[in-house]
């Protein structure tokens, strides 16, 4: 990163948080293979642009039925808890970079179903709201 | 996460869609655009960017061209599909005429349709001040000509005042009587001495012009009918630069026995690192991996006859799903046979993005096969023309492939012509090699073909516009 400009421009990137953006759009088209490509992102944009002025949630890959589906994955037998390095493991496989190291429960390491949605919900949240506020 | 026992698998549908849809050129082009605007709000921008660029589909094209005389009916036939062209400015000075340029490139229609530029920029200082107000042409087309021949062009040159086209008293002439009556000469001050200063003041600044550009420029001769000349800077104008998109490229070979396919396909695959998978070879893997797939083809391949489809098809997805494929590509051969095959593969979603035919005749294939042959010990490949064994004692223990013989070759070498011409319509984008010639001819071409995008398709309309 030698000249200025180019030290402009990164700069500019990270606080508008467009690697993030640019790597949630991407994930959204080959997910979905809409038709019609540009369409589908405008809508996207517009979605994310009305999150962010009425703070709704933002769009994203991820919803209800498959944060269950990963707890359950992890919790087999049905106890109801995970293991804090499970919980860890998950987060970071759902691609949340950002998430609390300190959830409830776990320092008895039993992170329940509902901490975990909480959090996982909370960290989505997060990875998709590419804008600097 | 439990590391689960399923590998990753890259759905196929992903690198169709993205090849399909160019994805990764769309998000180039929406980070450049945010890197050289830096807009405050770049979900607006971005929103903005998108709505108008052109609709999805359709493509937009730039390009630049420099010549110095005359400007001739054909740059006119390709303004039919593009905006305009601007003719030789006037002594005006570079900022307001660059200005000027950006403005109406900066409207929708050019922004969508794209644009040509006819003679400017002239000087480096003009392509520099372009190229600072970030009107970036995709390809520079220089079109030459000795100066004599220029000369000559520009003496003889004549106009219609009524529809504005230019003639030429040799080489264009007017296709009626009262066209040619009407035709004014050339204005007075377009005399031998004002177009040699021209020439002259051309060739000093050509050179600068070229360094500039030379990323993406092409001499295009000019001494030629004028609609050579537009066929050629057409097809240049429709080649795409190289994208710096994941290349995985999907190759497919077909031909008849003794093509060539084997030898073709371990070239490319070698230089190009993808995965070669040839189906027979598959087949024979996978029975001896005594899966339960490889059980039943078991059978068949004892027996000899042939594997039923869906079991190939399953092998050979399995294979083809698998994330070394995904990533580097392949190169398939010996699949499919004949349409259904083929029609199977489509709908698996395991779509090659490159055909090719290698076409031989009967003859040649027959005599490169029936003299083929093995030595069990090296497994090396030999045949007793082209590529004779080293000494005797290999010669000695060579052995014949009990397929190659001359009863079952022309089985195979019917079976194939009987599909061929089924497949050819399955595939109508394929291209047909001659693989009569020597291998590394082959090689060439079909690398040429590999490597290089595909070229722009041109609208029918537009096409059978420029063309008349």
């Amino acid at each position: 990163m030698a000249t200025p400009r180019e030290r402009e421009a990164a700069d500019y990137l990270e606080e508008h948080k467009i690697p993030e953006l640019v790597h949630n759009l991407t994930s959204m088209l080959f997910f979905h293979r809409p038709e019609r490509p540009k369409e589908f992102l405008i809508a996207q944009l517009e979605q994310l642009r009305v999150s962010k002025l009425h703070s709704v949630e933002s769009p994203c890959l991820f919803n209800d039925s498959n944060l269950d589906a990963v707890f359950g994955i992890l919790d087999p037998a049905r106890q109801g808890h995970i293991t804090f390095a499970q919980y860890k493991e998950a987060l970071t496989t759902l691609g949340i970079k950002s998430y609390n190291e300190f959830p409830d429960g776990a320092a008895c390491d039993k992170i329940s179903r509902e901490t975990f949605n909480k959090e996982a919900k909370e960290g989505l949240l997060k990875s998709s709201a590419t804008f600097s506020i | 996460m439990d590391e689960t026992a399923k590998p990753l698998r890259i759905p196929p549908e992903m690198a169709t869609y993205a090849d399909k849809h160019e994805i990764f050129d769309l998000m180039q082009f929406l980070m450049t655009s945010l890197t050289t605007d830096k807009p405050d709000d770049p979900i607006q921008y971005l929103i903005g960017l998108l709505k108008e660029s052109s609709p999805d589909g359709n493509f937009s094209m730039n390009y630049t061209e420099n010549q110095l005389k005359p400007l001739d009916k054909s740059s006119r036939d390709r303004n039919l599909n593009f905006m305009f062209c601007f003719c030789i400015l006037q002594d005006i000075p570079c900022e307001l005429w660059v200005k000027l340029i950006r403005q109406r490139l900066s409207k929708t229609d050019c922004f969508q349709r794209g644009w040509v530029l006819a003679g400017i920029p002239r000087t480096r200082e003009e392509a520099l001040c372009l190229q600072e107000a970030g009107v970036i042409p995709e390809h520079v087309v220089m079109l030459e000509a000795p100066d004599a021949v220029l000369i000559e062009r520009s003496l003889g040159k004549r106009i219609d005042p009524v529809t504005g086209d230019i003639y030429h008293v040799t080489f264009i002439q007017p296709d009626s009587q009262e066209v040619e009556s009407r035709l004014t000469g050339p204005e007075i001050h377009v005399m031998e001495e004002h177009t040699v200063s021209e020439l002259l003041k051309y060739h000093r600044s050509v050179f600068l012009l070229q360094r500039t550009y030379q990323n993406c420029l092409k001499k295009i001769n000019a001494d030629q009918p004028d609609v050579d000349v537009f066929t050629q800077v057409l097809t240049h104008v429709m080649s795409r630069h190289h994208s710096a998109a994941l290349h995985a490229p999907r190759v497919l070979l077909i031909g008849p026995p003794g093509s060539g396919k084997g030898q073709q396909a371990r070239l490319i695959a070698e230089k190009y690192d993808l995965v070669n998978i040839h189906c027979g070879e598959l087949l024979r893997a996978a029975s001896a991996d005594e899966t339960s797939v490889g059980e039943l083809i078991k059978p068949y391949l004892e027996s000899g006859l042939q594997v039923p489809d869906n079991l190939v098809l399953q092998v050979l997805t399995d294979r083809l799903s698998k994330l070394d494929c995904t990533t580097r590509g392949w190169v398939l051969h010996s699949f499919p046979r004949d349409v259904e095959q083929a029609q199977k593969l489509r709908a698996s979603n395991f779509i090659p993005s490159r055909v090719f035919f290698l076409e031989m005749t009967a003859d040649v294939a027959m005599e490169r096969i029936a003299l083929r042959s093995v030595d069990p010990v090296t497994g090396e490949r030999y045949h007793s023309v082209y590529k004779p064994p080293p000494s005797e004692r290999v010669q000695a223990r060579l052995r014949h492939k009990p397929k190659d013989s001359e009863g079952q070759l022309r089985i195979r070498l019917k079976d194939y012509w009987k599909s061929a011409p089924l497949l050819h319509e399955f595939y109508p984008d394929a291209v047909n090699v001659n693989a009569e010639l020597p291998p590394h001819s082959i090689f060439e071409l079909l690398e040429s073909h590999v490597v290089r995008r595909l070229p722009r398709r041109l609208s029918v309309s537009g096409m059978i516009q420029n063309m008349s």
